[in-house]
């Protein structure tokens, strides 16, 4: 018995925390040794060895020179606020400058700037106008890079057709809807609706697969660790082998798809040539990919909740569906009402998944709005008229914005982290 | 090694000798690091590589040339961003010509007139013409979509569509696992050819871009009729897809340019194909007589404007030894399978036959414009393409609606 105890104790030499260790101190080794036989062998991945090295001679430095400019900076910045400003808080202000910094450098300075491209003109015709080095035509005019007026037709092209500045009306008089692509159905109400549904559709099967497949989980069932390691597979592998994978397995001809249903008697459908089908194919890899999040979020507030609550409840009389209604969902409210905002935000902008799936087609008709964007600004139909897309963007975001701040306001779902 | 390979490399080895002695008689030139975004892939990519050793070697001691392999669509937007950002431009850009106007429009790439002796490439250099200035130096004359088959599944070249159309189902019935005939269904690049062998153009005598001509219509009406009645083409197939499968030997016959032909030919990454089992042919003709004629050019070298002083010396003296000297241009064109832009060097059918069957393909296509409008043709028929091809749309639908989708997109 004694023996059995320190062989599974953690100091044992064959221990899974013993093995995970050795895991992660070798792993970097491995890699580097790779590296260095790859380099040595004078190929990687099509790069010349010639080229790693310097690539390498010019990163190393430079992250040291990062580093050690940081430190010195972030001294001297203590040095500053103690000793010329007298704060009491000069050490958390100088802890937080260096994530301030990153923030203005990579979220607000690029806000700012696409803002800015919003009011310019900036498109591949008259890319000599903001930039030093190309060639300008002579008749090209660029006396004003940014105004008010640019912003105006930027923005009024996201949603009406322009032609020499002004809004083309049709036989009634009404503005017709610009084409944010090349299609009909291109326009932004299309768009939206798409998106809406696109949204609506994905984030409904989240919650309600993900809330079951969470509730099988949590109780006290055969192998829980095994299925559980199976539902959360989706996230362990990277989003774009997911998706070329799905994006295979959907072939009409050669995919694993056709093959079940006609394996069961069925007919073969032609999933990413025919409109319909494409866009039930891309839900259906983005519901199988983002179930595992509501499932262990959800796991973990069903766990949290005692059942103590469950068992008043039923000397109460409660029936199953009663417990679910008036137990279970308030006391995860605090869990799903984030996990929801989160969700929305994410498959709206789901623009990756698409792009690799059916990049908007069949006749660019699984574009939802960011990819819309996307295949405007630069897809194998853009045109690079960037002010244009800034515009968009901002429309876009001003959106997701409006959405939830009254999703979140209206729901409450935010109220316990307000009243600490 | 089998006696043919040794001719081939003798013959290789001699004409890089000769090379060797073609650029010894250049002046000499400082030592200077080029940086090449190419389109082309990798086995050309190591061709482009060999030939700039041997003119460094005699005529810039110590020059080194980066080869950035880059696939269209992202070559093109990448020296767009480049040129907006004003830095990381290329020396020296290698691709298609249907990009040049684009990058002229964008005042990315510098007129070469004054830098080449354009006179000297009586093929096509038309097609990297932009307002009668010449922005693109031909590295070869072809870029030309084919029939290719696979001469183990297919005894002879169909000559006609409906011969194709019995060929490919004959080889089906005799191997069900084979598919008769595949081809990039959804992309314009290969349904153009179709709207050509039906008397249609992309711009009427005028120079309006009319996309909605009953020839249009009626090349809709053929592809989608080979999908859906004849049922000879894979229900989903892209380039990927119908290389892939020719590779293998899963389709007897597709259609595919002239850049596929030294995959084809290498065995190891051909298993099926190799010199042996690869025939190259034109276009079947179809009902009317006609055959359909793919857009021709060929690749070409632009080089950017912020390319100067001894960078744009030796960039200019390579292009102009690799595209002129003929053992340069010959060596060049064999180690690619590709046709020489330059009269001075011609395909021998005897020595070259699988070169001398794309040059026959070749001779039955037409020229492209480098004309940037042309992208809104493109970009106007693909979704309406994908349309018909999912059986969603009609054929004359489709049309008008690539005439009006084109219309909007040339407004802007």
């Amino acid at each position: 018995m004694a023996a059995s105890s320190t062989a599974l104790s953690p100091r044992s030499p064959f221990s899974l925390q013993r093995i995970l260790r050795w895991g992660l101190y070798l792993t970097p080794v491995a890699i580097f040794l790779a590296i260095f036989l790859a380099v040595s062998s004078g190929e990687f991945s099509g790069l010349t060895s010639q080229g790693i090295i310097d690539t390498l001679l010019f990163v190393v430095p430079l992250i040291i020179v990062l580093l050690v400019g940081a430190l010195v900076l972030q001294f001297l910045l203590f040095q500053f606020l103690d000793k010329v400003v007298k704060t009491p808080h000069a050490m958390p202000y100088t802890l937080l400058a260096p994530a301030v910094v990153a923030l203005v450098l990579f979220m607000v300075y690029p806000l700012i700037f696409n803002v800015l491209l919003a009011f310019s003109d900036l498109r591949r015709e008259t890319f000599p106008c903001y930039s030093s080095v190309l060639t300008r035509a002579p008749d090209l005019d660029c006396s004003v890079l940014y105004s008010p007026q640019y912003a105006v037709e930027n923005f009024t092209k996201v949603f009406f057709r322009v032609r020499d500045g002004e809004i083309v009306r049709d036989e009634n008089g009404n503005p017709e809807f610009g084409r944010l692509l090349r299609t009909r159905d291109s326009t932004f109400p299309i768009l939206l609706a798409r998106t809406i549904i696109w949204t609506l559709v994905n984030v409904f099967f989240h919650v309600t697969i993900g809330m079951a497949l969470a509730m099988i989980m949590n109780q006290k069932i055969r192998f829980k660790g095994i299925y559980r390691s199976l539902i959360v597979i989706p996230w362990a592998i990277p989003g774009i082998i997911v998706y070329l994978t799905w994006k295979q397995e959907f072939h009409a001809q050669y995919g694993f798809v056709n093959n079940l249903i006609e394996a069961f008697g069925g007919q073969a459908i032609s999933w990413l040539d025919d409109p319909f089908y494409a866009f039930v194919a891309i839900i259906f890899v983005n519901v199988w990919l983002g179930i595992p999040f509501y499932m262990v979020m959800l796991l973990g507030g069903l766990q949290s909740i005692s059942a103590e609550y469950y068992e008043a409840a039923q000397m109460d009389g409660a029936s199953a569906l009663q417990r679910f209604r008036n137990i279970t969902i308030p006391l995860l409210r605090p869990i799903l009402i984030p996990a929801i905002t989160l969700d929305v935000i994410w498959t709206f902008n789901k623009a990756d998944l698409i792009v690799a799936m059916t990049n908007g087609g069949p006749s660019e008709s699984t574009n939802i709005l960011v990819t819309g964007l996307y295949n405007a600004a630069f897809g194998t139909a853009a045109t690079l008229e960037f002010g244009f897309a800034s515009a968009f963007s901002i429309i876009i975001f001003i959106i997701l914005f409006l959405f939830a701040i009254i999703w979140i306001t209206t729901s409450g779902g935010l109220k316990e982290i307000y009243d600490r | 090694m089998k006696f043919s390979k040794l001719v081939v490399l003798l013959v290789l080895a001699l004409l890089a000798m000769g090379g060797v002695v073609s650029v010894m008689a250049q002046d000499q030139l400082p030592a200077t690091n080029l940086v090449i975004w190419s389109q082309d892939g990798d086995s050309n990519n190591e061709v482009l590589a060999a030939q700039f050793q041997i003119w460094a070697d005699t005529v810039a001691p110590g020059s080194t040339l980066e080869i950035v392999q880059k696939e269209t669509e992202v070559l093109r937007t990448d020296l767009q961003n480049a040129g907006l950002a004003g830095s990381g431009l290329p020396d020296l850009v290698l691709g298609p010509n249907d990009a040049i106007g684009v990058f002229v429009d964008a005042g990315i790439i510098q007129p070469l007139d004054e830098l080449f002796d354009v006179s000297v490439y009586p093929f096509n250099l038309g097609a990297a013409q932009v307002g009668g200035a010449t922005y693109g130096i031909p590295t070869n004359a072809g870029n030309h979509l084919m029939l290719m088959y696979n001469k183990s599944l297919v005894e002879a070249a169909p000559d006609t569509w409906v011969d194709l159309i019995a060929t490919a189902k004959a080889v089906t019935e005799a191997n069900p696992e084979v598919q008769g005939f595949a081809y990039n269904l959804n992309e314009p690049f290969w349904f153009l050819p179709f709207v050509h062998g039906f008397g249609g153009s992309t711009y009427d005598a005028d120079g309006n871009m009319v996309l909605d001509s009953q020839a249009w219509i009626d090349a809709y009406q053929f592809v989608q009729d080979l999908k859906f009645t004849e049922q000879v083409v894979p229900e989903e197939c892209d380039y990927a897809c119908a290389n892939d499968l020719f590779k293998e030997g899963s389709v007897a016959m597709i259609i595919n340019g002239d850049w596929a032909i030294g995959e084809y030919l290498d065995a190891e990454q051909s298993p099926a194909l190799g010199p042996d089992n690869l025939g190259l042919a034109p276009w079947p003709a179809l009902a009317n007589g006609n055959r359909p004629m793919p857009f021709t050019a060929g690749k070409f070298i632009s080089i950017p404007v912020t390319v100067e002083g001894d960078q744009l010396a030796a960039a200019v003296s390579f292009v102009t030894w690799l595209t002129t000297d003929p053992s340069a241009v010959e060596a060049f064109a064999l180690g690619t399978s590709r046709l020489p832009a330059i009269a001075e060097v011609t395909v021998d059918a005897a020595e070259n036959p699988i070169l001398a069957e794309s040059a026959a393909a070749l001779a039955t296509g037409m020229g492209m414009p480098a004309d940037a409008t042309l992208r809104c043709m493109w970009d106007s028929v693909r979704p309406q393409l994908e349309a018909v091809m999912s059986n969603s749309m009609t054929p004359a639908d489709a049309a008008e609606e690539a005439q009006i989708s084109a219309e909007i997109c040339l407004e802007s």
